[in-house]
């Protein structure tokens, strides 16, 4: 009977383990296999390769029309992030520490762009600011991203005022600390870890976003995503792997250094 | 280096959450300069209410707060000059103790080279020169709460407010503590308003209570008052030990006091606190301390028979619960050597001293 059952454990584990490895290698090759496209030698995207090459980079990395978007989404999701992590901060501390009527409802508004469909929000901020004469402008790709990444950084920085007393900010102030100076050198501080990783998660979500960048694009400012899409339409070439590749790479970079920054600053938090 | 406490004064202070909640009803009290006055109350009587107007963490829904001679109601946190000492101290976790005991002095905009003499004296006065350069997280207990205090003193407030602040300490260093703390108290001349719900050390420390109930200051006065002579019958149930035993009033007595008859049988000749009134007949609640119940004699005149329902031993004395015949359980105390004369379920005869227990008016529509 134990054994029936020991076995039976050990093969539904077994099971479960295959379909997860499965589940992840599914996940994961798409990113994966554009590594190797960006590589190879042929004008159009094949895999596998046949050769290796450099030819796409340097292409890239030469090319105006694709350097000038990169450059253009790069000041967009800096301005974003900067931006994001004002406003998030400044929810997040409103709804955990503030005597805000109608928190949740506050919480659920905030936090809407990022359940919306992304297409619904495009429109919509296309019919925005065409109206207003801004489609196509520094600023309303800046105002839009906004819109999308500020749940993020509210979404950490909330997570990092959760675990740290309010109480400290009480006695920052009867210490002598005005409002502002409490939150100085006490609050903020101790949120940093949360508030760098919503600026990076901001300044992440911001440079790929494609479904408002696409909406909001002129022929002459476009942000790389639109870009992307554009090369995908008229000549499918492994630039757009190279860049891809990039992408990737930067994503996982900057994501690697929120958590060396992280794990940096909480030990040195909590305890030298 | 001593400075003087400041006096405070509390006048009509109202605190109310929405409508239906009063959390504090109309507060009067005034705190003499140097003194230790504690606020003593169960949770929910709106004695952290009243710690949280006077450090300017909530605004009064009415009244004044004077401190010193200066009206502070309307004035923020930081220009109250308060020192507060947290519950859980609030200690920065990303400074260290010297950051932390600097901080109010940077805060009042002294360099670094004024601010050391300061903080240096300031971790002396604690005793925690050793460990200036650690965190918070490094230290155990009682060291977080000398940085706590080292914190709130090193700027000179002549008002320090404590909230529960030794609730989380073990007995042991809690009463060492509490000893150098009225000594930090005598040396700086400081006044303490001190919150707990701990009445052993709202009388062991303070040299006034406050106690509050349902946000009402039921009474206020030293130590020894609050225990021998309760205001209210809140009062004398919740300082102290006291058993309660119900009856009838039968009369007046020569001192001034009652003489009630218990349901149970017997009668125990009472003090009345003064607003209360006691009419002939009326039903009465007799608050027994068990300082004042001896054994006594079969039969002697005001003894109450009593069967032994358990004894624990305490060091120097022993805590026996007596069931009397109606089922009223009433504490006693028994020196060790009387004890051992007494097994649990014998029946024993308990003698009061009278005119020592406080009687008030039976609560409405209960016992």
């Amino acid at each position: 009977m134990s054994r029936f059952s020991l076995k039976r454990l050990s093969v539904s584990s077994l099971v479960a383990r295959t379909a997860g490895i499965l589940g992840i290698v599914f996940l994961l090759i798409p990113t994966v296999i554009v590594v190797p496209i960006s590589l190879g030698p042929d004008r159009y995207l094949r895999f596998p390769p046949r050769g290796f090459t450099l030819e796409w980079y340097n292409k890239l990395l030469g090319d105006q029309a694709w350097l000038q978007p990169m450059l253009f989404s790069a000041k967009i999701a800096v301005m974003v992030a900067l931006i994001a992590m004002v406003l998030g901060t400044m929810v997040a501390l409103a709804v955990t520490r503030g005597r805000l009527p109608a928190k949740k409802a506050v919480t659920m508004v905030m936090l809407a762009p990022i359940i919306a469909p992304g297409i619904v929000v495009g429109v919509a901020m296309y019919l925005m600011f065409s109206q207003m004469g801004m489609s196509g402008s520094i600023t309303a790709f800046v105002l839009a991203h906004t819109v999308l990444a500020v749940p993020y950084v509210i979404i950490t920085v909330s997570a990092a005022l959760a675990t740290s007393d309010a109480d400290l900010e009480l006695a920052a102030m009867s210490l002598g600390a005005s409002r502002f100076n409490a939150f100085r050198y006490v609050t903020l501080p101790l949120i940093m870890p949360g508030l760098i990783a919503g600026g990076v998660f901001a300044f992440i979500v911001s440079f790929d976003e494609p479904v408002v960048s696409f909406f909001l694009s002129s022929v002459h400012d476009k942000t790389l995503p639109r870009k992307i899409f554009e090369d995908l339409e008229f000549n499918v070439s492994p630039v757009v792997a190279a860049v891809s590749t990039i992408l990737t790479f930067g994503s996982i970079g900057l994501l690697g250094l929120v958590a060396v920054l992280r794990r940096g600053l909480s030990r040195g938090g909590s305890a030298a | 280096m001593s400075n003087m406490g400041a006096t405070v004064r509390v006048s009509q202070l109202v605190k109310s959450y929405g409508e239906h909640v009063t959390a504090v009803d109309n507060a009067n009290f005034e705190v003499r300069s140097g003194e230790f006055l504690s606020i003593l109350g169960p949770s929910g009587s709106g004695k952290t209410s009243i710690l949280m107007c006077l450090a300017g963490f909530e605004v009064p829904t009415a009244g004044r707060i004077h401190i010193g001679d200066r009206d502070v109601t309307d004035l923020p946190p930081n220009k109250r000059e308060i020192g507060v000492i947290f519950q859980k101290y609030a200690l920065f976790p990303h400074m260290t103790v010297r950051e932390n005991i600097r901080f109010p002095l940077k805060m009042r905009g002294m360099t670094r080279a004024q601010s050391d003499v300061v903080v240096e004296e300031a971790l002396a006065t604690v005793r925690l020169t050793e460990l200036a350069n650690r965190m918070p997280a490094q230290l155990s207990g009682g060291q977080q709460q000398r940085v706590a205090i080292a914190r709130a003193i090193s700027f000179r407030p002549p008002l320090l407010l404590m909230d529960e602040s030794l609730s989380a300490l073990d007995k042991k260093l809690r009463e060492e503590m509490q000893i150098e703390i009225k000594e930090l108290q005598r040396k700086l001349g400081l006044t303490i308003i001190f919150v707990t719900h701990d009445q052993e050390e709202a009388l062991s420390m303070s040299d006034r209570i406050a106690v509050m109930s349902r946000g009402r200051i039921e009474q206020i006065e030293a130590p020894d008052v609050i225990y021998a002579a309760p205001a209210t019958r809140f009062v004398a149930g919740f300082v102290g030990e006291s058993s309660q035993i119900s009856g009838r009033i039968a009369g007046t007595t020569e001192q001034g006091g009652v003489s009630v008859s218990l349901d149970g049988g017997g009668s125990i000749d009472c003090r009345t606190a003064p607003h209360d009134r006691l009419e002939i007949g009326a039903p009465a609640t007799v608050y027994l301390r068990p300082d004042h119940v001896t054994l006594g004699a079969a039969g002697g005149p005001d003894t109450m028979a009593a069967k032994i329902l358990s004894k624990s031993f305490g060091g120097s004395a022993v805590s026996a619960i007596g069931e009397l015949s109606n089922g009223t359980r009433i504490a006693i105390r028994l020196d060790p050597e009387e004890a051992k004369s007494v097994a649990l379920d014998d029946v024993v005869h308990l003698s009061v001293q009278p005119g020592q227990s406080m009687a008030f008016a039976a609560e409405e529509g209960g016992r």
